[in-house]
């Protein structure tokens, strides 16, 4: 059972070229960027300001989530069907890759913040460097405890994101859409939804207890993989 | 095996399949055939699950057939059908690691045979050659049903000749219920053992080779005798110019009166005054 | 294959006048039923209906896991039936069309033993 979700895992990975693509050219262009600040910088030409900050390198790799989950939901079940694999291998492999992906990028991604992001403020090349386990709070109680955070978080979105594309080529799909649309645009400007909503981006992001956040993570993505079942058991393209 | 029990479905104001009843019992390779939009890719849609039917029910090995309640022994390959953009060596291998009976063999003999270049990738294959891989894939596992949507489509004669071979050795090695498509009719005949003919959503005939081969017939020869011996056969289309006609017959052999000739009818001729008749009535 | 008879009953027919004409002799293994679909390019099921009317008849008898052979005095059996069928229906439609033509019987008769004549003579 876990081999053959091993099997999908690898495969959904090897066939998301675009995603890696993409993400790498724009990892390749931040490089180049920095590259040509760099050498202003050595040669005098040029001198830091505070508005010269840049998203984190780290943070590109993200877009490996946002884009992989595209192409696994949407192009690779009807493919992996084709391959005769069991719906419920389908749906194992790519939370398997899901969960692979994530625990992979949030370990690069916090190496990099602490390695190149660091070095670059270090040589005063940025001012500051946008990065989301800065934004989001996730530092200062150890770089486990941030690593976990900014998995959990990753494999959830990448969770929401792979259901979303999944559903859109039926009737609940359409309607989930329009309820999230919904949701922004109506909860927002009342005072009282708006406070659930923030309660529950608290819950998920910035909750002052690691444990709170990253089991609100970690269980909200388990609902979510076990509402994919019936989703896909009627999931036909 | 499969039994379908007063099916229709319906789509806004078009019926695509109308109060069709058939029990497939036998393994076997069924031939499915019907005119553009007889229904046959609605049918076959229904029987994978695909979509829900207005009335009716369908049920495959007792189990009954829903959309949500897809068949797991029942595989349809829609033609046109898509794969990973690998290597057709490495998608035949992550089939067999993907399925429990995959049978790697059979796939490598078929890739061989039909001279598949294991090294292409999937987008570097011909359209029919991309059917082939996929049919291949397909035919490797021992699902006890296959539904076949029109898989010669686009094919030169050479490749519906292949095709209809990889198809029958297939079935010589793992038995089963397959179901195919078509509408070229007389080159599927080589390897269907069975026929279920539909037109505008209702079944018209479910008969066998052996049935056709001895009961589909021509007769030919003045219209005054032939007539007569229409009285007593069950005649599904004539062709009349001045005193002579044929009259297309499917009914037991009889042996003709002197002046009349009989001969075989092709099972394209069949088909077309089987549903050609059915149209003019 | 001609038209006007069931192919499967075509199929019947060449396999008996091979046996007729010894191309296989008693106990003689005869062509599987793929290699007659595909020497006649025919459905395999129609070959099959072919060989089992054959070993219904008792012309063919079942070597288990060789195939279908000649049986014994196979070859009578179908001269017998032909020779039958010969003298009902051939000759039948040989009276029939010398009537349509105006030929008696008597003439036939000279022709017939003219004609054997020059062929024992050959």
């Amino acid at each position: 059972m876990l081999s053959k979700a091993f099997v999908v895992a690898k495969n959904n990975w090897k066939n998301i070229k675009t995603a890696k693509i993409i993400t790498y050219i724009l990892m390749g262009l931040i490089i180049a960027q920095d590259i040509v600040y760099f050498i202003l910088k050595r040669t005098g030409v040029y001198t830091i300001n505070a508005g010269n900050t840049a998203v984190s390198i780290g943070n590109m790799l993200f877009m490996f989530i946002i884009l992989g989950t595209f192409s696994i939901a949407t192009s690779h079940f009807k493919k992996t069907m084709n391959l005769g694999a069991k719906r419920i291998t389908y749906l194992n492999g790519s939370f398997l890759t899901y969960i692979l992906m994530t625990a992979v990028i949030s370990v690069v991604a916090i190496l990099l913040y602490y390695t190149y992001d660091r070095y670059l403020l270090v040589e005063f090349v940025r001012a500051d460097t946008m990065d989301i386990i800065y934004w989001f709070g996730w530092l200062g109680k150890g770089v486990v405890v941030t690593y976990l955070r900014l998995f959990a978080f990753l494999l959830l979105l990448a969770s929401v994101l792979h259901t979303i594309c999944i559903i859109q080529d039926s009737w609940y799909g359409w309607v989930t859409d329009f309820l999230i649309m919904a949701i922004i645009s109506v909860f927002t400007p009342i005072a009282v939804l708006r406070k659930s909503l923030v309660w529950f981006f608290t819950m998920i992001i910035f909750h002052p207890s690691p444990t709170v956040q990253i089991t609100s993570c970690i269980v909200l993505s388990a609902v979510i993989y076990l509402l994919n079942k019936p989703i896909l058991a009627r999931k036909t393209g | 095996m499969i039994e379908i029990t007063k099916l229709t479905k319906k789509y806004a104001n078009v019926t695509a399949i109308d109060n069709l009843s058939l029990t497939l019992q036998q393994e076997g390779i069924y031939c499915l055939l019907g005119r553009n939009g007889a229904g046959k890719t609605t049918l076959m849609k229904l029987l994978a699950g695909y979509i829900k039917a207005t009335q009716g029910t369908i049920t495959i090995e007792s189990k009954l057939v829903s959309p949500g309640n897809m068949p797991e022994s029942v595989n349809f390959i829609e033609s046109g059908s898509q794969q990973f953009n690998m290597k057709v060596a490495e998608l035949v291998e992550t089939a067999a690691a993907l399925q429990d009976d995959f049978d790697l063999e059979f796939a490598w003999e078929m890739i061989e045979r039909f001279e598949l270049d294991p090294k292409k990738r999937f987008k570097q294959l011909s359209f029919g050659m991309k059917t082939m891989l996929t049919t291949i894939i397909s035919l490797s596992n021992n699902s006890k049903v296959m539904l076949l949507d029109e898989p010669t489509l686009g094919f030169d004669a050479i490749m519906r000749d292949s095709f209809n071979n990889l198809l029958y050795r297939s079935y010589q090695a793992y038995p089963r219920l397959i179901i195919v498509s078509t509408h070229l009719i007389d080159e599927i005949a080589k390897i269907t053992e069975r026929f279920i003919i539909i037109d505008k959503g209702c079944l018209l005939l479910e008969t066998s080779i052996d049935e056709l081969d001895e009961n589909a017939y021509t007769l030919s020869g003045a219209s005054s005798l032939i007539h007569p011996l229409l009285e007593q056969l069950n005649c599904i289309g004539t062709t009349e110019i001045g005193s002579v006609m044929a009259a297309h017959i499917y009914d037991r052999r009889i042996t003709p009166p002197e002046g009349v000739s009989i001969e075989n009818m092709s099972l394209q001729d069949f088909f077309i005054n089987l549903v050609g008749g059915k149209t003019n009535a | 294959m001609n038209d006007n008879q069931p192919i499967y009953q075509q199929v019947v027919e060449r396999i008996e006048s091979d046996i007729i004409t010894g191309v296989y002799q008693t106990d003689d293994l005869i062509i599987s039923t793929t290699q007659i679909a595909k020497l006649y390019s025919i459905n395999p099921t129609t070959a099959v209906r072919a060989i089992g009317k054959l070993f219904d008849a008792g012309i063919l008898y079942k070597r288990r896991g060789i195939g279908m052979c000649v049986a014994e005095g196979a070859r009578e059996k179908i001269t017998a039936r032909r020779k039958q069928a010969f003298l009902n229906q051939t000759i039948d439609s040989l009276l029939l069309e010398s009537k349509t033509l105006g030929i008696t019987t008597e003439q036939l008769i000279e022709v017939i033993s003219n004609k054997s004549g020059e062929s024992n003579n050959d």
